[in-house]
């Protein structure tokens, strides 16, 4: 969980402002380099840089993150990919757990990998049904040395 | 889709030329024009009394669709797309507001369709595509409309304003395009990729999603030959991207994804021919970026179009090997600005509110809001529609997206079945009658929403006890949701303990639908 998170209203608009001001920065006019300062600043630009971040990982064939309550352990992100062998497997979940760890490191992240996301023919990922999929391995993970590595 | 007047023009020129192509369907332009042309009388002649103003299609695609949608085109009737995936509660509330008089429906979704209700739906004309026969009033299926005399004179109807259905959860919204949207959006597509009568169109998305009709309309009206995929199957993409000569194409993300990830894709080599993929970008990875370049060349365009703005902004292949995700440049005829709080353009590289002006945006909500800000970006004032997305705009034009206005959206979910699926999994480690055991919760057309359990027994003849053992369990935990316990050899697993779904339910689920098929039939033989 972030240093601000549930203590003051978050506002996207000035995540640029505070910690990377314009006229010091010469790269500031790159959009890639905004990312980087929204790490700390709460869940929603967390959530949604970690989001871009899972997306640019070449290391994976595709990707979903939910924030949901799970049963015992509270507010969670289950990160969702899919590797792109059985051999990849554990380098991608290296790789989305990295990538959860740096964008959103104080909320209890968790990485599964699947055969497939289900999503809307618009490429939207079907929230509520991945879940009903994963939650189950989830639960299971959770009782198992490889969760408690994570 | 196109008017038949435009067909007809097509068919002089190019009478043999195929101009829809749907599995072992193929309508050369000539035989489209025809059969347009029928259908075209045969609707005008069962169409409910009064001047029929809407029209809607539960269905994803298909030669009798385009040629119905033509149909409706023709006889000046908008005709508006419905994802039969949607809740049905969000079906009906659109429904309702659009008010169809004219239901085009596949036989997969009669029963969908049969469990909404609008106000016209006691009186609508029920179209019934892919063969299905009407058992009801009201209904008539397509061939009946096919088997029609063909018009001796086209009507000449006023243009109509168009409708999208913008998807927002249990109340999605519809978006009005005012008449000749369609026509300004054909030009700017011509001009923007290219698009001409010697193009071959892969449509592998349904028809309701706007980017896919809008690009399929496009090249029809061009004079193209379009090629509709109902299946998404990779084989058969790739098949038929080899077979036909396909030039463009508009894919569905996940298809896309599924396309590059089978093996078939793997040996193909770039034929030179295919030019242009289309796909929405918003939720694509660098993987599919990386390999669509490898298997299929520099042809995928990454396209951001909500529904309220149609095609917004495009990433070229060339530029999205070097940009970020989620970027992309104002589409011709679209302009692209981000917002402060107050409604006020910000500086380049400054993250706010995306917003997008041009001849594509629709006109109002249907419900008549019109969620619009005049903005002056220094060509006098225009009007621009604040979309739900945040993003940066760089001094060059490039647009990124960073996140969504509403912020992080949790999905709801049943609480007490949540708690007892992981209650269940700690029972079942402790089950000392089983070496093995796998929950999985399933929404299958054959099962519903059910739990499989797969299990090992400990030893051989001890199966009995672990299914009984085990659906003691998933009864008490579980009440809610039917089990399926079925004793396997063996659990596949990954590398990291992941259980492998998709094979374990490829081996299971034909023997659980048999069973249920056998127990069926049982309770129907003592019934009887």
């Amino acid at each position: 969980m972030s240093d601000t998170y549930g203590h003051e209203p978050f506002d996207v608009d000035d995540f640029a402002y505070d910690d990377f001001a314009y006229d010091e920065h010469p790269y500031e006019a790159d959009a890639g380099d905004q990312f980087d300062t929204v790490g700390a600043r709460g869940l929603d630009d967390g959530f949604f840089a970690l989001e871009l971040d899972l997306l640019e990982l070449p290391c994976i064939q595709e990707s979903a993150i939910v924030c949901t309550e799970l049963p015992e352990v509270g507010e969670t992100v289950i990160a969702v990919y899919v590797p792109l062998s059985p051999e990849l497997e554990i380098a991608g979940r290296r790789a989305v757990l990295a990538a959860c760890e740096r964008r959103l490191p104080r909320l209890f992240s968790h990485a599964v990998a699947q055969d497939g996301i289900p999503r809307s023919v618009e490429g939207a990922v079907r929230e509520d049904l991945l879940l009903d999929r994963v939650l189950p391995q989830v639960a299971r993970d959770l009782m198992s040395p490889a969760a408690m590595s994570d | 889709m196109i008017k038949l007047d435009d067909i007809r023009r097509h068919a002089a020129d190019r009478p043999h030329r195929s101009a829809v192509v749907d599995g072992e369907k193929r309508l050369s332009w000539a035989q489209f024009a025809d059969v347009v042309d029928r259908v075209t009388a045969g609707l005008a002649a069962q169409l409910p009394p009064g001047r029929p103003a809407r029209a809607a299609f539960l269905a994803g695609t298909g030669w009798e669709l385009a040629v119905a949608m033509a149909a409706c085109r023709t006889l000046g009737v908008s005709c508006t797309g419905l994802d039969p995936d949607q809740h049905p509660d969000a079906l009906t509330h659109t429904l309702r507001e659009l008010d169809p008089v004219v239901v085009l429906v596949a036989e997969e979704h009669r029963a969908l369709l049969g469990s909404c209700s609008w106000p016209a739906g006691e009186e609508a004309l029920r179209v019934l595509l892919d063969g299905g026969e009407a058992t009801a009033p009201g209904e008539s299926p397509f061939a009946e409309l096919l088997a029609a005399q063909p018009l001796r004179q086209p009507p000449a109807p006023p243009e109509q304003e168009s409708f999208t259905v913008v998807p927002r959860g249990a109340a999605p919204r519809v978006a009005v395009r005012p008449a000749g949207a369609e026509e300004r959006e054909l030009g700017d597509h011509i001009e923007e990729f290219g698009f001409d009568a010697s193009d071959v169109q892969l449509t592998s998305a349904p028809l309701w999603e706007p980017l896919a009709q809008s690009v399929t309309r496009t090249l029809l009206a061009v004079g193209a030959t379009v090629v509709l995929d109902r299946s998404g199957i990779p084989e058969r993409l790739c098949t038929l991207l080899e077979d036909e000569g396909v030039t463009t194409a508009v894919i569905a993300p996940a298809v896309l994804t599924r396309l590059l990830a089978h093996p078939a894709s793997a040996g193909r080599t770039p034929s030179g021919r295919l030019r242009c993929v289309l796909a929405s970008g918003r939720d694509l990875g660098r993987w599919v970026v990386n390999t669509a370049w490898e298997r299929l060349g520099p042809v995928l365009h990454l396209a951001y179009a909500p529904p309220e703005t149609g095609l917004a902004a495009i990433m070229g292949p060339d530029e999205s090997l070097v940009a970020r995700m989620r970027s992309g440049r104002a589409a011709l005829g679209s302009t692209l600005v981000v917002l402060d709080q107050e409604d006020r353009p910000v500086a380049a590289g400054t993250p706010g509110r995306v917003a997008v002006a041009g001849h594509r945006l629709m006109e109002r909500y249907l419900d008549d809001e019109q969620p619009f800000v005049m903005v002056d970006t220094g060509r006098g004032l225009q009007r621009f529609f604040v979309t739900d997305d945040r993003g940066v705009l760089d001094g060059q034009g490039l647009l990124s997206l960073t996140g969504r206005s509403g912020g992080v959206t949790r999905p709801l979910r049943d609480g007490a079945v949540d708690a007892a699926l992981f209650r269940l999994e700690s029972d079942l480690l402790n089950l000392p009658c089983l070496r093995d055991t796998a929950v999985l919760r399933v929404d299958l057309p054959a099962l519903g929403d059910a739990l499989v359990v797969p299990f090992t027994a400990v030893a051989v003849g001890r199966e009995i006890t672990g299914h009984r053992a085990l659906s003691e369990a998933c009864a008490r935990r579980v009440p809610s949701i039917p089990a399926h316990v079925i004793a396997v050899d063996c659990i596949p697993y990954s590398p990291t303990g992941r259980i492998r779904t998709a094979e374990l339910l490829e081996a299971v689920v034909p023997i659980i639908t048999l069973k249920l098929q056998l127990e069926q039939s049982e309770h129907q033989e003592i019934s009887a």
